[in-house]
């Protein structure tokens, strides 16, 4: 069986300074080139290879991503193309003598005279976007991607590479899973490559796992899914069971784009589905995101100060100031992200169950500063607000939140949160997946994450649906936020018996920024402009950024030791007797007050 | 031209030679501003540029052909180079003229027949497609298109015609295999369409694919209504594959023998559209794992 001219021709474009790929490379003189034609699987369309290669093998008719040896993927990711290949000692054993229609040593030979490989995978080091990486990358040519000793070998050495260097890690996968002509042995390769992938995460080093089409069983359930980000193209099919194995199993046909990218990322397996033409730029972003560790304290004088003492606002009353948190144009945090940050990627699911469209996240550049931005997700219109379940998490937002939260922790780069929610989803399936173990789990990871996180309340702050996100070394408001244990309505109606009661129970729940300043549930009040923060959002955003920068700097300074140590003591205080104003009942038997 | 251009240029070509396409790039274009119009030049700046996929090479060639226009290879090139700009008329009239120019060339014929089919130039494609074949009788490329194109247009038994002509010349080409197979099946040469899945059992040893083909078999079975082969068939398929498909086919093709039992069986139409569907998952998963044509 010959290797495909079209692949091979793509195939001379990626530089190995030691092995390059054996290829019909003599193919590519121009004489041939007039010959050069090939066809679409999804569409039929009879398309001029090189345009195809100019178009990075995705057919300009329908977008169908084809599917790339590792070498080609290699030269389209790798600045020049480069890989300086390490491992080459690295050979695939027939460990158990196995013979099906024919010896495995005889498909190994086949396969490599297909290939021109030694096995299905290779690994090493070069630059994407000038950011040295170590990258590991899978062949589907070879014997179908399948992994046995040889590639476990290859991806857990491009994990201790990565380890050892402190460089991030690329592993690019195509594999229908483990070799079964090496037995038990192919399946300890998922014990052998994810112990590797845990000791990179543990150290804090950045872990990228690119799933391309197609990706499946044992490796979809080991390395591949254990990166910290994962990015997919479109259509490509990910999953642990093949689907005609499921349809087996269960007798039933699967729905229309079953196990495909964009079921993967509505199901919140993976971060991100990009076209091939934006995956180096993607690659680029989240690699420079990662990098940005300044030395100095970041740039201040973005806008106004921040507030730290409560006679310094003239407070409105608490009603008008819950009617200006929930106004519909109050800027939401895409928003701010956009207007805040020099960067900011969003990155997807809960790699449990669904991607929440409530809360939002992912890496991004304060002042020259990774962060971790991380919040609720409103809308302008009712559409929008459809769309965003009106900024209350389902469970899922809750566990993306903390994952992200999680790995912001393990990289070492500081957590900025952003509150605007009327509370947590009350809905049946938020109760039936969870929702309070959600909520539990994220305000007590939030007080043990060992990195800097700030919060600020942007607008509703609505209860344990908003302190899920608020456990901060420190808490801001902006002005014309509110945050609250319980709505003003919902006060209203337990206390008051009917809601109408709403702006005395705002203002008895004592919910506005000064409030709480004054009570010591926030350090800090962003300024707003007059009219409230949807009036001049660049403004806003001004004097949130220097609240975030000044406020950062305070806690950069700081040892995760003492971190975590004021943060306890911070949450610790309230509610406690040396804490707080003086007792209700001071000089009143608990006797008499029961009376 | 001074000999220190002359060097250059050799530097240029050996470095195209050598597929060091940027290097060979950058070379021809210092050589260009001081010799605007050295077709030497011209031509090394504008293949370099159509390797690299960059819009210059139908500049550059465009500028061969003013020069030098008698040279067949330089327009086809610029019909080539107008191709990947998407300019497919442009192409065309380029391809012609190489044609014109030298007219035993069989890739420039192949180019242009499909550029005729990409414009619905249907019996145009043909003819260069089948020309291209009889210029380079060792060649399966051109009748892999052939085939292809007649078999989307529903030109069955030419297609068939030309896929017997490419076995001959490649007899372990998988994907012309497939395609006669199916052929074969669909115009009722039953006996063929068997011959061609079996000779698939020794060619397409790709793990996974065996259960496609041995459903082709029983589906040239179930057409004749060969029902005890059909039931062979069947069960070595099962033990091949756990495809639902397989399972079905089993309860089908044993209704037929023995009469209902106690597995529900789908219909006819419902088999027949299913195994339609598998036998294009064939054709796409060959595709996917070789590119077209191995």
């Amino acid at each position: 069986m010959s290797q495909d001219l079209t692949t091979a021709a793509v195939s001379t474009a990626a530089v190995t300074k030691t092995a390059a790929p054996a290829s019909a490379g003599a193919a590519i003189k121009t004489s041939a080139a007039a010959a050069q034609w090939t066809k679409c699987p999804s569409c039929d369309a009879f398309l001029y290879v090189k345009r195809l290669e100019r178009n990075l093998r995705v057919c300009p008719e329908c977008g169908y991503h084809f599917r790339l040896s590792a070498a080609t993927r290699l030269a389209q990711l790798l600045d020049d193309g480069v890989l300086d290949e390490l491992g080459e000692d690295i050979e695939p054993y027939d460990v158990l003598g196995f013979v099906d229609s024919k010896p495995y040593t005889d498909r190994l030979a086949q396969a490599r005279r297909k290939t021109g490989r030694r096995d299905a995978a290779s690994y090493g080091r070069g630059t994407i976007g000038g950011f040295p990486v170590v990258v590991a990358a899978m062949d589907f040519g070879f014997m179908g991607g399948s992994m046995g000793g040889a590639v476990g070998e290859i991806i857990t050495r491009s994990a201790e590479e990565a380890l050892q260097t402190r460089t991030p890690l690329v592993i690019i996968t195509a594999s229908g899973g483990a070799r079964m002509q090496e037995g038990a042995i192919s399946l300890m390769q998922l014990a052998k490559t994810s112990q590797a992938l845990g000791l990179l995460k543990e150290a804090g080093v950045l872990s990228i796992c690119l799933l391309t089409d197609p990706t499946f069983g044992g490796v979809t359930a080991s390395y591949a899914t254990l990166g910290d980000v994962l990015v997919t193209e479109p259509g490509a099919l990910v999953g642990f069971a093949g689907p005609q194995v499921i349809e087996q199993t269960i007798r039933q046909q699967l729905p229309p784009g079953f196990q495909t990218s964009e079921f993967l990322v509505t199901h919140g397996m993976v971060d991100v589905v990009t076209q091939r033409e934006n995956m180096r730029q993607l690659l680029t972003k989240l690699l420079r995101l990662n990098a940005e560790r300044p030395d100095a304290p970041l740039r201040t004088g973005w806008g106004a100060p921040l507030i730290t003492e409560p006679g310094q606002v003239t407070p409105r009353p608490a009603w008008d100031v819950v009617k200006l948190a929930r106004d519909i144009q109050r800027p939401t945090t895409l928003e701010y992200a956009g207007l805040i940050f020099d960067d900011f990627l969003e990155l997807q699911g809960d790699r449990l169950y669904a991607d929440s469209s409530s809360i939002v996240g992912g890496p991004a550049s304060l002042a020259g500063q990774a962060v971790m931005l991380i919040g609720h997700q409103k809308g302008h219109s009712t559409s929008e607000l459809v769309a965003r379940n009106f900024g209350m998490p389902e469970p899922e937002g809750y566990r993306k939140a903390l994952r992200l939260m999680r790995q912001a922790g393990r990289l070492g780069i500081p957590v900025i949160t952003f509150v605007d929610t009327p509370g947590a989803f009350p809905g049946l399936g938020a109760e039936e997946r969870g929702q309070a173990v959600a909520i539990a789990e994220n305000i007590m990871e939030m007080s043990r994450l060992p990195v800097p996180v700030v919060t600020v309340v942007t607008g509703e702050g609505g209860s344990g649906g908003a302190l899920a996100l608020a456990v901060g070394d420190r808490v801001l408001m902006l002005e014309n936020a509110y945050y609250s244990v319980i709505s003003p309505e919902g006060c209203s109606v337990i206390l008051w018996s009917n809601a109408s009661a709403a702006p005395r129970a705002a203002e008895a729940l004592r919910v506005r920024a000064p409030d709480l300043l004054e009570l010591q549930v926030v350090d800090g009040i962003v300024p707003e402009p007059e009219g409230g923060a949807h009036t001049d959002q660049v403004t806003t955003a001004a004097n949130l950024k220097e609240a975030l920068v000044t406020t950062l700097n305070e806690l950069l300074t700081l040892d995760r030791k003492s971190l975590l140590k004021a943060r306890y003591t911070r949450f610790r205080g309230f509610g406690t007797p040396a804490s707080q104003a003086a007792p209700v009942l001071a000089g009143i038997s608990t006797k008499e007050a029961n009376r | 031209m001074d000999a220190t251009m002359v060097e250059l240029a050799c530097q240029a070509q050996d470095a195209f030679a050598a597929e060091e396409f940027k290097e060979s790039y950058r070379l021809a274009l210092q050589g260009l501003i001081d010799h605007p119009d050295d077709p030497g030049l011209l031509a090394v700046a504008g293949r370099a540029a159509l390797e690299l996929g960059l819009e210059e090479a139908r500049t550059y060639l465009g500028r061969l052909v003013k020069q030098t226009p008698d040279d067949a290879t330089a327009w086809r090139d610029l019909g080539m180079a107008r191709l990947n700009s998407a300019d497919l008329a442009g192409a065309e009239q380029a391809l012609r003229t190489s044609i014109q120019l030298d007219p035993a060339e069989p890739g420039t014929r192949a180019s242009l027949g499909h550029v005729a089919y990409l414009g619905g130039a249907l019996d145009e494609a043909d003819r260069q497609l089948s020309e291209a074949a009889r210029l380079v009788p060792w060649d399966p490329s051109p009748l892999r298109s052939l085939t292809e194109m007649r078999r989307l247009e529903g030109r069955t038994q030419a297609a068939i015609t030309a896929a017997e002509e490419l076995l001959r010349r490649a007899p372990k080409d998988i994907a012309g295999t497939i395609t006669l197979a199916e052929l074969d099946l669909t115009v009722g040469n039953y006996d063929n369409a068997l011959a061609g899945y079996r000779r698939l059992c020794e060619v397409d040893t790709e793990m996974g694919h065996a259960g496609h083909i041995i459903h082709g078999m029983i589906e040239v079975e179930i057409r004749r209504e060969r029902w005890r082969r059909a039931l062979d068939h069947a069960i070595m398929a099962t033990a091949i594959d756990r495809h639902r498909l397989t399972t079905d086919l089993l309860a089908f093709v044993t209704g037929q023998l023995f009469g209902r039992g106690d597995h529900p069986a789908p219909p006819l139409s419902e088999i027949e559209t299913r195994l339609a569907a598998r036998r294009a998952e064939h054709r796409r998963l060959h595709a996917e794992l070789f590119g077209w044509g191995a």
